[in-house]
Formats: structure tokens, sequence, C-alpha cells
């Protein structure tokens, strides 16, 4: 399965404010807090990193940049730095339905990366009040997405629907045992013939119909 | 019939209880970590500072310097990744040619775990204490929460939980208001705020850490007038002379200066901007003091906490109990503290108790005595456990009163540390 859109997505650390959402997918509007507590800077240039997010309804693929003056549109590159003089990072990169360990390719996180660029310009130029930009779906050649095992979450939806059923059967069955050996007990036909044999513990079987 | 029905409802029982007890055995990830593993002690220590104050140097430092023996009775130890990341963070400081480590990201917030190790009479190498750490983004305490976020709400449980607390000064903020520097000032009574709001509501020890003390240098003659200075300046916001005040007589408050690289390794340049010295020498500053005084300041909170007729009387007990073994005596002296300062130390486990009540005589005598006769009575009294307490718990007791006396060598040197819950 190939994923055809993504989400371009951001967590950078500003020159005051720390680690923010810069940049969040529109369908995480009102949850996009899930990017900084997943997003954990790797080595800058490295890899693209693998994070699943809300019990594996997403994927995020992201790699780690560390940002200079050449980002904000200066001629030179000079690193970027907070007021600790500590070198500022971002991560970005894309934001997909589903789980995959499969990286998207590189030039669609190059495109994501200047839609990530430019929303941390915006954020830059206003970290205190800022609040994260939207992002929408842009197509991408993503392969994988559905290979993958179920979500945790899933699965404990799973066992709790079984114990549930359990459950339900359970009490249905002691009240079926109850009710049918005499929970409303109905008195016994008087029986058509007086045998030497002691009395029984229950109704003896009947032919016609009950309680005359 | 019924000979179906019963097993059937006997199965269905047995599945039902079989899931639930495995749902209970499994481990939950967002679960705070079992106290007193084995019997050892774990204090949970959590540091409230906001971004960039230094926090996570101060914990590189921190275990840079007493991972060693270093000339203690006692050393660190970690998990092998944690000491790789930790060493890792102190090398990027310690090397001039490279930055300054990036600020810890809301995703990298983790804990520290590290087991107090010392050896017995034996020689045998034994973990007496574990001390959990937390690091985490300063983002989570300054900055209102994300929308769909819930680190926010687990830093509050943390804090809730915490047996003891550090709270980070920045020592560059207290620079700048020092120098007259708005800003520095503004930022550094937002963060007051934050913390101590935080901290206003739980009655832990705490320790104001106040960090890149190096930076502060030149504002007095001596380090005693220059804490005094900066003791002075912090008084001045109204939370924190509130917290001082209000919780001093049963809170232990501690002003400790500490650098994570000494007074010769960086400076500000003229933006203003932290610079590493090319030659400069790294030498920590005071960095295991905030971790020092973590037990001592728990066990003395304690002390704090106690109705000293309760006290008084409980240790009448305890003399009176000449025939029972000391080890047993000091166990039921600490599991009656335990119980009696249940609101202080809930969370403390009861297997603690023989050392609360090994920690609570110290503390008795410490009052009573000066500081030579104090000594000799700890001695008699170690003798007299001597031959009945485990080499466990003398190498126990050992570490603590180190503990203690390196945070009594600050409170000599530095009298201005000493904020409330004078002992």
């Amino acid at each position: 399965m190939t994923a055809t859109h993504a989400w371009p997505a951001a967590v950078a650390a500003g020159r005051r404010r720390d680690y923010s959402t810069v940049l969040a997918p529109d369908i995480l509007t009102d949850g996009y807090g899930v990017l900084v507590e997943a997003l954990s800077p790797g080595p800058v240039g490295g890899p693209p990193r693998m994070r699943t997010l809300g019990g594996g309804r997403l994927t995020v693929a992201y790699v780690t940049h560390a940002l200079t003056t050449a980002d904000l549109g200066e001629a030179t590159g000079r690193p970027l730095r907070d007021e600790q003089s500590r070198p500022l990072l971002m991560m970005y990169g894309l934001v997909r339905t589903g789980t995959t360990t499969t990286p998207p390719r590189r030039s669609d996180l190059d495109g994501a990366k200047r839609v990530a660029l430019a929303a941390y310009r915006h954020f830059l130029a206003g970290e205190e009040a800022f609040r994260a930009l939207s992002s929408r779906a842009v197509p991408v050649d993503w392969p994988g997405g559905g290979a993958e095992p179920p979500p945790a979450k899933d699965r404990r939806v799973r066992r709790a629907g079984v114990v549930a059923a359990a459950l339900v059967v359970a009490v249905a069955l002691i009240g079926w045992f109850f009710l049918r050996s005499g929970g409303n007990p109905r008195p016994c036909a008087p029986p058509a013939v007086v045998a030497a044999s002691p009395a029984p513990a229950s109704c003896p079987p009947t032919t016609g119909p009950p309680g005359r | 019939m019924n000979l179906i029905v019963l097993p059937l409802l006997l199965v269905v029982v047995a599945a039902v209880v079989v899931l639930v007890r495995r749902r209970r055995l499994a481990p939950n990830p967002a679960a705070a970590p079992p106290r007193g593993d084995d019997g050892v002690p774990t204090f949970r220590v959590v540091t409230l500072g906001p971004r960039g104050s230094g926090k996570t140097l101060l914990l590189a430092s921190m275990y840079h310097q007493m991972q060693t023996w270093g000339g203690r009775g006692y050393f660190l130890a970690a998990p092998r990744e944690q000491v790789a990341l930790l060493n890792h963070w102190f090398t990027e400081v310690e090397d001039p040619g490279r930055d300054w480590p990036a600020g810890t990201a809301t995703a990298d917030t983790r804990e520290f775990a590290f087991d107090v190790r010392t050896r017995g009479r034996s020689g045998a190498l034994h973990t007496v204490l574990k001390l959990v750490y937390l690091d985490y983004a300063g983002t989570l305490l300054t900055q209102p929460p994300e929308p769909g976020s819930t680190l926010w709400k687990d830093l509050d449980d943390r804090i809730e939980s915490a047996d003891a607390l550090v709270a980070v000064i920045d020592g560059h903020r207290v620079r700048q208001w020092i120098d007259g520097k708005r800003e520095g000032q503004m930022r550094l009574q937002h963060a007051l705020t934050a913390m101590i709001s935080r901290m206003l509501v739980v009655e832990k020890p705490v320790t104001f850490v106040i960090t890149k003390w190096d930076l502060l240098r030149d504002v007095d003659v001596d380090e005693d007038s220059r804490l005094r200075t900066v003791r002075k300046l912090l008084m001045s916001n109204q939370g924190f002379r509130d917290l001082v005040q209000e919780h001093s007589g049963r809170r232990v408050v501690r002003l400790v200066p500490v650098s994570a690289v000494g007074p010769a390794f960086a400076e500000l340049d003229e933006s203003g901007a932290m610079t590493k010295l090319p030659d400069g020498l790294l030498e920590p500053t005071y960095v295991d003091v905030p971790i020092a005084a973590v037990v001592p300041d728990v066990f003395e909170q304690i002390m704090l906490r106690l109705d000293q007729a309760k006290l008084a009387a409980e240790f009448e007990r305890l003399r009176r109990q000449t025939r029972r073994p000391p080890g047993e005596a000091f166990a039921d002296l600490g599991a009656t503290l335990i119980r009696s300062t249940n609101r202080v130390i809930g969370a403390l486990n009861p297997l603690y108790s023989s050392l609360v009540g090994l920690a609570a005589a110290d503390l008795m005598r410490r009052q009573e005595q000066t500081a030579a006769a104090h000594e000799a009575n700890v001695t008699r009294l170690l003798d007299d456990a001597e031959s009945h307490i485990e080499e466990f718990q003398l190498a126990q007791r050992k570490v603590i009163r180190e503990f203690r006396s390196r945070v009594d060598v600050l409170e000599g040197r530095l009298s201005s540390s000493r904020l409330g819950g004078t002992p």
C-alpha cells in the first residue's frame, strides 16, 4: 500500500521559547501536542526517524536539522542560537495515516522542509504568542502501511470485548441455570399413577398443560 | 444437562480470572517505578527549572563528579545507556571546540536511576540507596500545554510523588538582574512564580540551586557575601519570600550555588553570549551538594514535622527497650515515625523503617549535643548496634552520614545557604 497524501509537520526550539509544535497537520488541530511529545532530536543530517502517533493511527517520519541564518534567508549560514548560546534544532517531516516502518522519499521530505522553514520564520517573528500553523495534505509517494500488527489500543479494546462477552455469557448461563432449576417454581401436576417408589425430587415429566 | 453447564461456567469464570490477572500483572509503562527494590530505599528527586537554566548540565556534571570515589566513601552507578548519555553530554560541554549541548526536547523527558554504592566492612560493594532523578524540558514548567499533550499533567504527578524538590535558579538571569537588565529580572520572576506555585502545595524538602555561579564571581568580595546578595535579591520576590517564611519552621529549604563548569571555563562575551574559553579549566563547583542533601533533608523534615513531646516519648521507649536488639528497636521507632509523619513522607516505604529510626536517632542527638560530642555519640551508637545490625545497614548509615557531612561543610562555609527548617 502506498500513501498518496501526507502532511508536513515540524517541532523546533526558538530563541526564547522551548521546543514547540511549529507546523501540524490540519487533522491534528485539536491535538497537535502529540508531536512535541513524540519527536526527539536525532543526529543532525541523519536518516529519517519514524514514530507512530495516536495509538498507531498516524505515522510520522522526520529528520533533525540544525537551524542557520541561511534558513532565515540570509546569505551566510551561521548557526542560530538561543539565549543560552545553544544551537537551535528543528525536527521536520511528514505525517501519514496508518503505520509503516518505511520512510518517505527524500524529495518528499525536502518538500516538507520548505513548508516547515516557512512556518519557523513565523514562529521566530513572534515566539511568545505563536500557535502551531496548520498544514494541508500534499501528494507523496510513500510505500508501506498495510502489514503492521494491530495497534496496542485495538488489542486492548479487543481483550475488553472478550471479557465483556464472557461476563454476559456467564450471567446468562447462571440466570438460566437458576431459573431452570426452580427459580420460579410452578406447582407440580398431580401424578397420574401413585407408584411404590419414593417421591421424586423434582416434578415428573408431564405431557398436558401445566398448572391446571 | 447440569453436568454440561457447570463445567462451562467454571471455564468462563476461569477465563475471566486469567484475563484480569494477566492485565494486573502486565507492566504499566505510565506507572511510577516501584519503590524499595529489594529493600533498598529509593528517593525521588524532581528538578524544577525553566528552559536553559542548566538542569541537564547540572545532572551531567553531578554524575561526572560522583561516578567515582573521588575521596568519598561512596559513588554513583547508573544503567549503561544512561552512563553513555550523561558522559556524552559532559564531553560536549568539556570540549572547547564543540558547541554547548542543545536544549532538552519535550520528548526527551526521562528518569535517571542512580545506585549509591559503598563498600561494607567485608569489602563487598553494596547498593545502599537509590536516587531517581527526573530530567525534562523546561517548557513543561513555564509554557502552557499544547492541545492534546499529557506530559504537563505527568510532571505535576511526579512533583506530587517526589521525596525532594530541587528548584533551579538561572545564575545568568541573576547576573542580568544585578546588572540592571530588566529582562533578566522579568524572566527570573516568571520562573520563580512557576516553580513556587507548584512547591507551595507540596511539603517536601526544597533545595534552591543557583546554577552558573561562575558568572557571579565578581559580584562581591567573598562567596558568602555573594550568596547573601543573591539571597537578598531573591527575597524581594514575594513568592520566594512567602515560601521561605511560611515553611521555614516545617520544611528544609536551602540555597546552594553550583557551577557545572567552574569559574575558569566560560565567560559572557560582549553580546551576552556564553562562550567557552580556548584554554578553559573545567572545575565543577558544589554540583554534588543538591543530591547529597536529598536524603538527610528528607529525614530532617520528618523530625521537623514531629510533635517533639511524642518524639521524646518514643526515644524514652527506645531507651527502656534494653532487652531488644538495637536493629529491631530502631526499626520499631522508624515505623512509628513513618506513621506519624505520613503526610510528609506518605510514599516512603515501611521497609525503610530501620533506616528512618537510625537517622532519627542521629538527628535527635545532633540537636542535643555539640558537634564533637555528637560524633562520639554516633560512634557509640554504631558500636552498640554493630553486633546486631547487618553490614548492609552499617554501610547505608555510613553513606547517609557522609551526605550529611557534605551539606554541613557547605553550611559551615556559606551560612546564607540555609533558608529554612533550622535543626
